[in-house]
C-alpha cells in the first residue's frame, strides 16, 4: 500500500511537489484553458439556479430571458418558509442525519474493530458476506422492510430512516474502517493489553483517536448520503409535516400554492437551500473527504 | 495519520453534544407524528372483505374520555376541516379528538399502511379514485344503518356523489366535495372575443360551436391559441365522450375499455384530436411547456378547467382583462356528460366509536360546513343547496348553473373506476400512451388502437 | 473427546468444547474471541433483521400474490412468468436501463479519467478546479432533477437558448419522447463525472511510479505512448473498481427519472428500478415487485461476475503492493 499512501500525500499537498510541471508549456496552457472552460460548464447550472431564485415570479419567464434578475428578490428565500413547512423539513432532515450518522460512526467502527483485531471462527466468512452486501440494490430489501416497518406502525415516522443505521451502518463503512484499523500497528493494542486495559478501552482510547480522519470521512459520506436520500422517505413518509428535505422539495415541486402565480423562482430558492449544507460541509472537511474516497478506491 | 487536526477531546465533545441534542430534536420532530394508540396485533382482515357488517348505533354517552382521531388534508387550503372538527369537539367535550394532516396525493398508500398496522384514524377522507379499492379490502364500515337512524339530509347530496360513496350497493361514507370534471368548465377572455368579433359562448353551445370559436380566436402570428383543452386523464376524455353519447369505460360496470370500439367515443376523440391536428387551435407538446399559466398571461383565449379553479383564476387574472366562464360544450346531440369526482369521509372498519364517528362525519358534511368551505376555501361542495347559495353566486352564477346541470336528471356522471379496481395502472397507462394521439404526433387510427390495446390489457387484469 | 494442543512453551493443554467452537487455541484466545463476537453483534443483528431476513422474505413474497394488506397466497412461478411474458413494460424498462448504462458508464469513465488527467498537474490552486468539478456530485438527487428540469425548459431554459445562439432549434428535452433519455443521461453525467470516480482516478494516476515514466522517456516514448503503455496499465485496477461501481450505479438509476419525468414521456425514461417501485408501491403488487427485485439482483450479479472474469485479460496488477 506504499503507492496508495504516497498518492494520498500527493493529493493533499496542493502544488508543492518536486516533480511539478511548473513551466508553462503549450500543452499545459491548453490544459489550463480546458480546465477553465470545463469549470464554467460545471458550475453554470448552479449559477443559473441561483440567479433564477432571485427573480420575480413572472420575470423568470421573460422571453428572451435575462441572465441576472433586475432586482434581486432575497425575500424569495423567506417566502419559501412561509408557503411550505420548510423549517420543519430541515429539522426533520437534521434529526435523521445527525442521529443516523452517529449510529453509523459508532456501530460501524465497533464492528470494524471486531473484524480487524479479533480472531474467531467465521470471521472471514462473515466479512466476505459483508462485502457481498455492498453489491445489493436497495430494491431487494425494500418491500420486506416496508412490510416489517408497517407491522411495527413505523410508517410515516422517521424511525425507518435512522434505526437501521444503528445496526452496523452498512458494509461500505465497515469495510473502510476495517482497512484503516488494519493499518494501525498492533503494538499499540498489545502494549495496552499488557497494561491491563480492557478491549473496549483499547478501542475507545487508542484506536478511535488515531482514526479521526477515517471517522470524519465516514461521517461526511454518511451525512451527504442521508441528506439526499430520496427512496426511503418516498416510501415511508406520507404527511408533509414529517417529510425530510428531499421529500419536501419533491412535494414542493408538485404542490405549490400561491393562488395561480408561478412558483418556479421559489422552487429554485428551495433547491439552493437544499444543496448549500452539503457544499458547506464539503468545504469544511475537504481534506478528509478526499482522503476517504481515495482510501476506499485504492484499497478496494 | 499525521494530519489529524481535530483532537480527540474535541471529537468526543462534539459527539457528546450531538448525543444530547438527539432527544431534543426527537421531541421536536416526532411531536407532530400522529401517536394513535396502535392495536396490539397486526390487523388481519376477517371475513369483512366486501361485506363489512354494520353495527347499530350505540348511545353516544360513555363513562370516561374517548380518544378519537381524524385525518384531514395537509397542505392545500382546507382550513374548514380542522375548523369544523374542533367545532364538533366543543359540542362533544367528552371526546379527545386529535387531528392528523395527510397529503391527499399519497392518502391511498398511507391508508393501506395504516390499515396494515392497525393505526387507521376513526374518521378519514378518501378520493373516489381509491375508495372502492379500500372498501374491497375491508377498511371501512358501511353506514347504511346509521343513515337510517339519523338522516344527514341525503336528498341534499348530489346524486353523483352518493353514487361515488357506494361500493357493492352499500354506502361507505358521506361525501364532502364534488367536482364535475377537470376540463369541462371553460374560462374565456372577453376582450379577445370582442376584438375578434366572435360570438360569446353560452352554456348551450356544442362541440361545433366550440371548434369554430377556438379556431377564430387562434392567432398564431401573436402566439395565441384558442384553447388548451387536453385529456390528461382517461376520465377527462370521458366527460366529452359522454357528451357525444359514448363512454371511455362502458357503463354500468366499467368493465370494458371502449375508446376505439364505441363509435360515438371515437367521434368525440376525433373532435378533440382535430383541435390540434387539423385546426392548430391548441398548443402542441413543446408549445404547451411555455411560460407558466398561459390564460392569465393572455397566450390562451380560453382554458378548459374545472369549477374548483374558479377563485384561483379570478386571482391570477385579477384586472388584466375581462373574462367569463361557461359550462363546457355539449355534444352534437345536445347531451353533456361529466365525470363526477367526489371526496368522501369514511369510518374505519375497526373503530371503537362508530356512533361518535358517524356524528363527526355528519358535522363535517353539514350545510354550514359546506357553505363555509366553498366561500373561504374554494372547495366545491357535495350539497346541491350550497351550490345554489346566493352569496356564492353573487359575482358569477356559474355555481348555480353547474348545479342545475348536474341535477337535470338527464346527463350521466358516475366516476369510472375500472371494475377490476386497477385505477392507478389504467391512469398511468393513459398518461404515457395517449399524448401522442392528442398532440397530433401520430396518425389517428394508429394512435387510437395503441391506446385501446394498452388500456384493454389493463382491464383484463384480475382484481386485487 | 478432547484434542490436545500445545501452546508456545510446549505444555499440553486440554481445549474445552467452547474453545473449539470459536476456533481458539488458548483461554486468552477464547476471551478475545468472545469479545470479537460481542462487538460484532450490532452488525449480525443488522444483517439478520435488515438484510438477510428481508432478502429471504423477498424471495418468499415473489412466489405469492401479496398486495400489501391481507394474507399472501402462493402462486408458484406465476410472477416470474408474468415478468418475462405478460408484462409489456418489463423488457422495455430493462432495455431502457441498458441503453442508459451502455452510454453513461463508458462515457462517464472516460470523461472522469480525462478530467483526472487534466487535474493531474501540480499547479498551485489546482484544488480550486477540483472543487468546481466535485460540487455537482454533492447535489442531492432531488435538487439535481429539479434544477435540470428548469435548465432544460424548451423555451426559456439556458440549454435551448445556447443552442439557439448557434442556430440550432433545441428539442423539448424532458418533454419529448426522443430526447428525454438523452436528457437524463446528460444530467447524471454532469453530476457524477467530476465526483468520486474522478478523485479515485486522480489518486491512481498519482500512484503511477515515477521510475516507469522515466524509463519510458528514456526509450523515446512520447506523451501519448507513455499514457498508453505505462499509465493505462498501471491504473487498470482502479479502472476496474470504478467500472464495477459505475455499472451497478447506472443500472439502479431511479431518482432523477422519477422526479424529472416520472418515467415518461411515453415511458421514455421508464427505468427498471422505477418499474419495480411503481409495481410495488403505486399499484401495491408487492408479490410481483418482489419477483422483479430478484430478477434485478440476478442481473446485477451476472454483470459483475462477467466483469470480474473478463477483467483478468486487461487488468494489470503489477504495480500494486498488495
Amino acid at each position: 500500500m506504499a503507492t496508495g499512501e504516497a498518492a494520498l500525500a500527493d493529493l493533499d499537498r496542493s502544488g508543492t511537489q518536486s516533480r511539478a510541471l511548473t513551466r508553462l508549456t503549450v500543452g499545459s496552457a491548453i490544459g489550463l484553458f480546458s480546465l477553465i472552460v470545463l469549470s464554467v460548464v460545471f458550475i453554470f447550472p448552479f449559477f443559473w439556479t441561483v440567479t433564477s431564485s432571485l427573480k420575480q415570479p413572472y420575470e423568470i419567464f421573460n422571453f428572451p430571458p435575462t441572465v441576472f434578475p433586475s432586482v434581486p428578490q432575497w425575500k424569495n428565500y423567506a417566502t419559501v418558509f412561509e408557503i411550505a413547512p420548510f423549517a420543519r423539513w430541515i429539522l426533520n432532515s437534521v434529526f435523521v442525519v445527525v442521529v443516523g450518522t452517529l449510529g453509523v460512526v459508532f456501530t460501524s467502527s465497533i464492528v470494524a474493530y471486531s473484524f480487524a483485531r479479533f480472531k474467531y471462527r467465521g470471521r472471514d466468512v462473515i466479512f466476505l458476506l459483508t462485502l457481498g452486501t455492498m453489491m445489493l440494490p436497495a430494491q431487494i430489501t425494500l418491500i420486506p422492510q416496508y412490510v416489517l416497518f408497517s407491522k411495527m406502525g413505523w410508517i410515516n415516522t422517521l424511525y425507518p430512516l435512522w434505526v437501521p443505521l444503528w445496526f452496523g451502518g452498512g458494509a461500505f463503512y465497515i469495510f473502510l474502517l476495517r482497512q484503516f484499523f488494519l493499518s494501525l500497528p498492533r503494538e499499540l493494542d498489545e502494549a495496552a493489553l499488557i497494561d491491563g486495559a480492557g478491549y473496549f478501552r483499547i478501542f475507545w482510547t487508542i484506536l478511535m483517536p488515531l482514526s479521526v480522519p477515517a471517522l470524519a470521512t465516514v461521517m461526511i459520506i454518511s451525512f451527504i448520503g442521508s441528506w439526499g436520500d430520496f427512496l426511503s422517505p418516498l416510501i415511508y413518509l406520507n404527511s408533509p409535516d414529517i417529510f425530510t428535505i428531499a421529500m419536501g422539495l419533491f412535494f414542493f415541486q408538485n404542490d405549490p400554492d400561491l393562488g395561480g402565480i408561478p412558483t418556479q423562482h421559489l422552487l429554485m430558492a428551495a433547491s439552493v437551500m437544499t444543496v448549500i449544507p452539503c457544499v458547506v460541509l464539503f468545504f469544511a472537511m475537504q481534506r478528509y473527504f478526499i482522503q476517504g474516497v481515495v482510501l476506499a478506491g485504492i484499497k478496494g | 495519520m499525521k494530519n489529524a487536526t481535530i483532537s480527540r477531546r474535541r471529537l468526543l465533545t462534539s459527539m457528546g453534544v450531538l448525543a444530547l441534542a438527539v432527544p431534543v430534536l426527537q421531541a421536536c420532530s416526532s411531536a407532530s407524528a400522529p401517536a394513535a394508540a396502535p392495536t396490539a396485533a397486526p390487523a388481519q382482515p376477517t371475513a369483512a372483505k366486501a361485506a363489512a357488517t354494520t353495527q347499530p348505533a350505540q348511545a353516544s354517552t360513555s363513562s370516561g374520555p374517548i380518544n378519537m382521531t381524524l385525518a384531514v388534508y395537509a397542505g392545500a387550503n382546507r382550513d374548514w376541516m380542522p375548523r369544523y372538527a374542533k367545532d364538533w369537539n366543543t359540542k362533544n367535550p367528552n371526546v379527545k379528538l386529535s387531528i392528523a394532516q395527510i397529503d391527499y396525493g399519497t392518502m391511498d398508500k398511507k391508508s393501506l399502511a395504516e390499515f396494515a398496522s392497525g393505526t387507521m384514524q376513526d374518521v378519514l377522507f378518501s378520493g373516489c379514485k381509491w375508495m372502492a379499492y379500500n372498501c374491497k379490502k375491508g377498511m371501512f364500515l358501511a353506514i347504511d344503518d346509521y343513515v337510517k337512524q339519523k338522516d344527514p339530509g341525503m336528498d341534499d347530496f348530489l346524486a353523483a356523489t352518493i353514487a361515488d360513496s357506494k361500493y357493492s350497493g352499500k354506502l361507505y361514507g358521506l361525501p364532502f366535495e364534488f367536482n364535475s370534471g377537470n376540463i369541462n368548465v371553460i374560462y374565456y377572455n372577453k376582450d379577445m372575443v370582442q376584438a375578434k368579433g366572435a360570438t360569446e359562448p353560452t352554456d348551450d353551445w356544442n362541440s361545433d360551436d366550440f371548434t369554430k370559436f377556438v379556431t377564430k380566436l387562434t392567432d398564431s402570428s401573436k402566439g395565441i391559441w384558442g384553447t388548451d383543452i387536453f385529456p390528461g386523464s382517461y376520465y377527462d376524455l370521458g366527460c366529452y365522450a359522454r357528451s357525444f353519447g359514448g363512454d371511455v369505460l362502458a357503463l354500468p360496470n366499467f368493465d370494458k375499455f371502449t375508446l376505439a370500439t364505441d363509435p360515438k367515443t371515437v367521434q368525440a376523440t376525433q373532435w378533440m384530436v382535430d383541435l390540434r391536428a387539423k385546426y392548430k387551435a391548441a398548443p402542441n407538446r413543446a408549445e404547451a411547456q411555455n411560460a407558466g399559466p398561459m390564460f392569465p398571461s393572455q397566450k390562451l383565449a380560453s382554458t378548459g378547467s374545472c369549477i374548483c379553479s374558479f377563485t384561483s383564476q379570478k386571482q391570477s387574472v385579477a384586472t388584466k382583462f375581462n373574462w367569463g366562464v361557461v359550462l363546457g360544450p355539449k355534444g352534437p346531440d345536445g347531451g353533456r356528460g361529466y365525470d363526477s369526482f367526489a371526496a368522501i369521509w369514511n369510518m374505519y372498519a375497526k373503530t371503537k366509536y362508530p356512533g361518535q364517528s358517524y356524528d363527526l362525519m355528519m358535522a363535517l358534511t353539514s350545510k354550514e360546513a359546506a357553505t363555509w368551505a366553498v366561500l373561504n376555501d374554494d372547495q366545491p361542495p357535495a350539497r346541491a343547496s350550497v351550490w345554489r347559495d346566493p352569496q356564492l353566486n353573487k359575482d358569477n352564477n356559474i355555481y348555480q348553473r353547474l348545479a342545475d346541470w348536474v341535477t337535470n336528471g338527464k346527463d350521466q356522471g358516475p366516476f369510472p373506476i375500472p371494475s377490476n379496481l386497477r385505477f392507478s395502472e389504467l391512469q398511468d397507462k393513459w398518461a404515457n400512451v395517449s399524448p401522442a394521439l392528442f398532440y397530433g404526433e401520430v396518425d389517428f387510427n394508429t394512435g387510437l388502437q395503441s391506446i385501446q390495446q394498452a388500456c384493454a390489457a389493463i382491464m383484463a387484469e384480475p382484481a386485487p | 473427546m478432547t484434542i490436545a494442543a500445545t501452546d508456545l512453551v510446549g505444555r499440553r493443554k486440554q481445549l474445552s468444547w467452547y474453545a473449539r467452537l470459536v476456533g481458539a487455541e488458548s483461554p486468552l484466545e477464547v476471551r478475545q474471541a468472545i469479545y470479537g463476537y460481542v462487538f460484532l453483534i450490532p452488525w449480525i443483528l443488522g444483517l439478520i433483521i435488515f438484510i438477510v431476513g428481508p432478502i429471504l422474505a423477498c424471495l418468499y413474497f415473489s412466489f405469492t400474490d401479496f398486495e400489501g394488506v391481507g394474507v399472501p397466497h402462493y402462486v408458484g412461478l406465476a410472477n416470474y412468468v408474468k415478468a418475462f411474458t405478460g408484462d409489456d413494460l418489463f423488457w422495455p424498462s430493462l432495455g431502457r436501463t441498458f441503453e442508459y448504462s451502455v452510454i453513461v458508464v463508458p462515457v462517464g469513465l472516460v470523461a472522469s479519467l480525462l478530467l483526472a488527467v487534466l487535474l493531474n498537474r501540480a499547479i498551485k490552486g489546482i484544488s480550486v478546479f477540483r472543487t468546481f468539478f466535485f460540487i455537482p456530485s454533492l447535489t442531492p438527487p432531488v435538487a439535481l432533477a429539479i434544477l435540470w428540469v428548469w435548465l432544460f425548459h424548451p423555451s426559456v431554459g439556458p440549454i435551448n437558448l445556447a443552442l439557439k445562439w448557434v442556430g440550432i432549434q433545441g428539442p423539448a428535452w424532458l418533454e419529448s419522447a426522443q430526447w428525454a433519455l438523452p436528457a437524463i443521461i446528460i444530467i447524471n453525467l454532469w453530476a457524477s463525472v467530476g465526483g468520486n470516480t474522478m478523485i479515485i482516478f486522480l489518486a491512481g494516476l498519482q500512484g503511477v511510479p515515477q521510475e516507469f515514466m522515466e524509463a519510458a522517456e528514456i526509450d523515446g516514448a512520447g506523451r501519448w505512448a507513455k499514457f498508453r503503455h505505462v499509465t493505462l496499465p498501471m491504473i487498470s485496477p482502479t479502472f476496474l473498481f470504478n467500472l464495477i461501481l459505475g455499472v451497478i450505479g447506472a443500472l439502479k438509476v431511479f431518482t432523477t427519472a422519477f422526479v424529472a419525468t416520472k418515467g415518461g414521456p411515453q415511458y421514455a425514461t421508464w427505468f427498471f428500478a422505477l418499474h419495480i417501485y411503481q409495481q410495488a408501491f403505486a399499484y401495491f403488487r408487492m408479490g410481483y415487485g418482489s419477483a422483479l427485485s430478484w430478477i434485478f439482483v440476478v442481473v446485477l450479479v451476472v454483470f459483475t461476475y462477467f466483469q470480474l472474469v473478463f477483467s483478468k485479460r486487461w487488468v494489470y496488477y503489477g504495480g500494486e503492493g498488495d
